[in-house]
């Protein structure tokens, strides 16, 4: 039975729907290209503007045409519309997956349609598609779609996800044989280094030096201890400084973001 | 010169299929027998097991299942061992996750243990289920996560489980526990433990392990479970502390014992091949 509520949400639903549709139309109607790419920079800057503002500025600050906050210890006048924005972001990126499910389909549905090389798969993916949203959706209500998307789900998807992965070790291992070659000192070492952290990981690597005491200066010559120093001492080091290149990289990227100064596929190739 | 080409293409072959029988043949016989190996705790898994055992039962800890099938072999017993102690010790937790497949993994996994433990949906655990890896998600479960949260993973308003009362915000949270096969760990120690001193612990696929070390050296995490072996040491761990009969749908040990001649394997295979490469180096010198 339709309640006023859910008359009321789906009310909103539809009509904040066709006003976006509409709100579009009149943008794309009313435009040119360099006020499109004007209006998207725009919108890129404040809505990076909110989030760094939200976060400098110290708890308690009020703007005189926002409500104040209610903890002003923790928050500012900003801070009470995080979720919302959140919420907005989650519509969004709903609206992402049906995106991306509909250029699986025109894909594929091309592949069937012009019955190109390899249509069957195509035709494949529909079924499964169809079949693991239906048996999703209403495994609740019927035991026979529950028992299928059993099938589908644990005894298909699950399996095949990690055999995939799992040939892996096929790979690594003939990779290993036709390709590790110590043709240098570095190299040398860096095979040395590879062998201790290997067999450390493993109880029959762990084996080999197991006849060392546990504790005194020995037990520093046992091979999860030599491992355990090259990963906390020499790696350590060495990833630090790889992460602070990276955040400083990002941050850089980050701010040509924001300010829009980027140029590329997805950033717009107008000058 | 092209039956040269051929012939070497085909001992290739050759070898890819000695080597593919060895490795799965070995990794099969090691799975199905059980050897019980020297085996030493490392101080990361132990890091992360005092932590859960010392947790604070009026706040809840939050295990983020970031992992989908394709790493079933490494996560998937993480997850389960994580899971168990939470029941076990008493700590209650919520599943959550930035991938669509882990929360429903993970979810299946507590139903099971908490059958066998006696445990409550709502009560003992929740499933908050899957939402989008976004930053105005985060910094609203930072800071409102019933607002941001709202519902658990089938679509029930959170406020009516017990176990989500008072919980506000991340100062709510005892620990954070992300299980991923990616490097998911950076954006909750930059905006929990950063911002409000939630502590994080991680349990990543081995391969990505090393990265860690400088948040483990800086105390930004408090453990991290390794791979595969992380997951047997945790194993031990609860084998060690609780009398309770614990179960596995992987065994972690197990596959450690298929996962220890697999590398054994791979260390003899580049022996092997670096010898034949100088043996044969050191023939074409001494031929010209």
């Amino acid at each position: 039975m339709l309640t006023t509520d859910t008359f009321t949400l789906w009310r909103n639903i539809v009509l904040g729907f066709v006003a976006g549709i509409a709100l579009l139309l009149l943008l794309d109607r009313i435009t040119n290209n360099s006020s499109r790419r004007r209006l998207m920079v725009i919108l890129t800057f404040l809505g990076g503007l909110f989030y760094l503002l939200e976060f400098v500025l110290p708890p308690g600050t009020t703007l005189g045409f926002l409500p104040a906050p209610a903890d002003p210890t923790r928050d500012n006048a900003l801070s009470p519309f995080i979720s919302t924005i959140g919420s907005i972001t989650l519509v969004i990126a709903g609206f992402s997956f049906g995106l991306g499910l509909l250029n699986l389909a025109t894909i594929h549905g091309r592949n069937i349609l012009g019955q190109r090389s390899g249509w069957h798969n195509s035709l494949a993916f529909f079924v499964a598609m169809i079949l693991m949203v239906i048996s999703g959706l209403f495994r609740g209500e019927y035991a026979s779609l529950a028992a299928l998307y059993r099938v589908l789900f644990e005894g298909l998807y699950q399996p095949l996800g990690a055999s995939v992965f799992s040939v892996l070790a096929f790979f690594i291992t003939t990779a290993a044989y036709r390709a590790f070659r110590i043709r240098s000192g570095e190299a040398a070492l860096m095979m040395g280094a590879a062998f201790i952290v290997m067999m450390a990981q493993v109880p029959m690597g762990m084996m080999l030096t197991n006849w060392l005491p546990e504790t005194g200066w020995a037990a520093n010559l046992r091979i999860e201890q030599v491992s355990n120093w090259l990963m906390t001492i020499l790696n350590m080091a060495a990833l630090r400084a790889v992460a602070f290149g990276i955040g400083i990289g990002g941050l850089a990227m980050s701010l040509r973001i924001w300010l829009s100064l980027e140029r590329g596929t997805y950033f717009g190739k107008d000058s | 010169m092209a039956e040269i080409v051929d012939e070497r293409v085909a001992s290739h072959r050759r070898q890819s299929r000695i080597i593919y029988a060895l490795l799965a043949g070995l990794m099969v016989l090691f799975l199905l027998f059980e050897l019980r190996l020297p085996f030493i705790v490392g101080p990361q898994s132990r890091g992360l097991f005092e932590t859960v055992e010392k947790l604070p039962e009026d706040k809840l800890a939050l295990l983020i299942l970031n992992w989908a099938p394709g790493t079933y072999g490494e996560n998937y017993p993480q997850t389960e061992a994580l899971i168990q102690h939470f029941f076990l010790a008493g700590k209650p937790f919520a599943i959550f996750g930035v991938d669509p497949v882990g929360p429903t993994l993970g979810h299946e996994i507590a139903e099971r243990h908490a059958a066998r433990l006696g445990k409550q949906y709502g009560v003992d655990w929740v499933t908050w289920g899957y939402r989008t890896l976004q930053l105005p998600m985060i910094l609203g479960l930072k800071r409102d996560i019933p607002g941001t949260i709202q519902r658990d993973y089938q679509g029930r308003s959170l406020e009516q489980f017990p176990i989500m009362r008072g919980i506000r915000s991340a100062r709510d949270l005892s620990l954070i526990v992300d299980v991923t096969p990616s490097a998911t760990v950076e954006i909750w120690i930059q905006y929990f433990h950063g911002a409000v001193g939630t502590p994080v612990g991680y349990a990543p696929t081995a391969v990505m392990a090393p990265e860690a070390y400088p948040y483990l050296q800086s105390k930004q995490l408090v453990g991290m479970l390794a791979g595969i072996k992380g997951a047997a040491e945790y194993a031990a761990l609860l084998d060690e502390h609780y009398e309770e009969e614990l179960t596995w749908k992987y065994p972690p040990m197990r596959a450690m014992n298929a996962i220890s001649i697999a590398h054994v394997l791979i260390v003899a295979l580049i022996i092997l091949g670096n010898y034949q490469y100088f043996t044969r180096h050191r023939r074409r010198r001494e031929q010209s």
